[in-house]
């Protein structure tokens, strides 16, 4: 059997995603090599993702790649797939479910003083915060794991809010949060804030389903 | 993969990406799917949630959308947009 390729966006959280994935496969005993590509979301990180307005901004080169014959599979986070899959492709399998919380970093929401700020680029996220907190004063971030931590660190900034599946496949947890539980208790600094889907998916041309490999029971 | 149809099917039916704020979150125990949603207004002032349960994962999410949507008054919310 020749090398399946896997098209993945670029990102240091993208590629350990993909890395996971070939490592599964690879004890099916199947070969992989990644195929890590830029997208739109990712080459205009300073647009607002209100702006840059169309869904798919993180995962439509991903699954060119697979339709125009680049790739043979295209590994995203389930949160970046449009809600409707392009003709051609189809969602094949699912790995196991990491925590789907979303996290604080910086401060918990107990610990954040009233007024204080807290970057987030997500419409969902600013508003489960408001809904919360609404003396909150909520800022747009966008960009990678990296600049958000960045971010945290920064004295205008009191916290950010990131996915603890994030942090976990960064290995950035200091103690595993309670994964039964996605509004349950985090660590110290990354206080569980509300869910969020996070999965990584799999897409790959219809017309090349021969092999049906399954991830998950 | 059963969760993230029912997810799906819920977000597509909202016509929503990651650019309006709603969700959903699945539990999977046998054959049954619990299905949680929200929609929420763009500030956080006014949101609505319901949880359905059901074993056809894909008519789950629909229903919970057109619930939260069209029963609830969540297609209302100020800001809140249909994006299809």
């Amino acid at each position: 059997m020749s090398e399946l390729r896997l098209a993945t966006r670029r990102s240091p959280l993208a590629l350990v995603q993909a890395s996971s994935v070939q490592r599964r496969l690879s004890e099916f005993g199947v070969t992989c090599v990644l195929v890590p590509l830029e997208t739109r979301g990712d080459h205009h990180a300073q647009v607002s993702l209100d702006q840059l307005g169309a869904q798919g901004v993180f995962a439509v080169e991903v699954q060119l790649a697979v339709l125009n014959g680049d790739a043979d599979v295209a590994i995203h986070s389930a949160k970046d797939l449009p809600s409707t899959t392009p003709d051609g492709l189809s969602l094949t399998c699912v790995p196991e479910r990491l925590d789907a919380a979303d996290v604080l970093i910086g401060r918990s929401l107990a610990g954040l003083g009233p007024g204080a700020t807290v970057a987030t680029g997500s419409p969902r996220r600013r508003a489960l915060l408001l809904e919360r907190r609404p003396d909150l004063r909520v800022v747009g971030l966008r960009g990678n794991m990296a600049t958000r931590f960045a971010a945290a660190g920064q004295s205008d900034v009191d916290a950010v809010v990131v996915a603890a599946a994030a942090l976990e496949r960064l290995g950035r947890m200091t103690s595993p949060p309670n994964a039964s539980t996605p509004s349950g208790s985090c660590p110290r600094s990354a206080k569980a804030l509300s869910r969020s889907r996070s999965e990584t998916t799999m897409t790959r041309r219809s017309s090349c389903c021969r092999r049906s490999t399954s991830l998950t029971p | 993969m059963t969760a993230l149809v029912a997810e799906r099917a819920f977000l597509s039916e909202l016509g929503a990406g990651c650019s309006v704020p709603c969700g959903a979150y699945a539990r999977v125990s046998g054959n049954e799917v619990a299905l949680s949603g929200v929609m929420l207004s763009v500030d956080g002032a006014r949101s609505v949630r319901a949880v359905f349960h059901g074993d056809e994962p894909r008519e789950l999410g629909r229903s919970l959308a057109r619930h939260l949507r069209d029963e609830r008054g969540g297609g209302d919310f100020a800001g809140w947009q249909r994006t299809l």
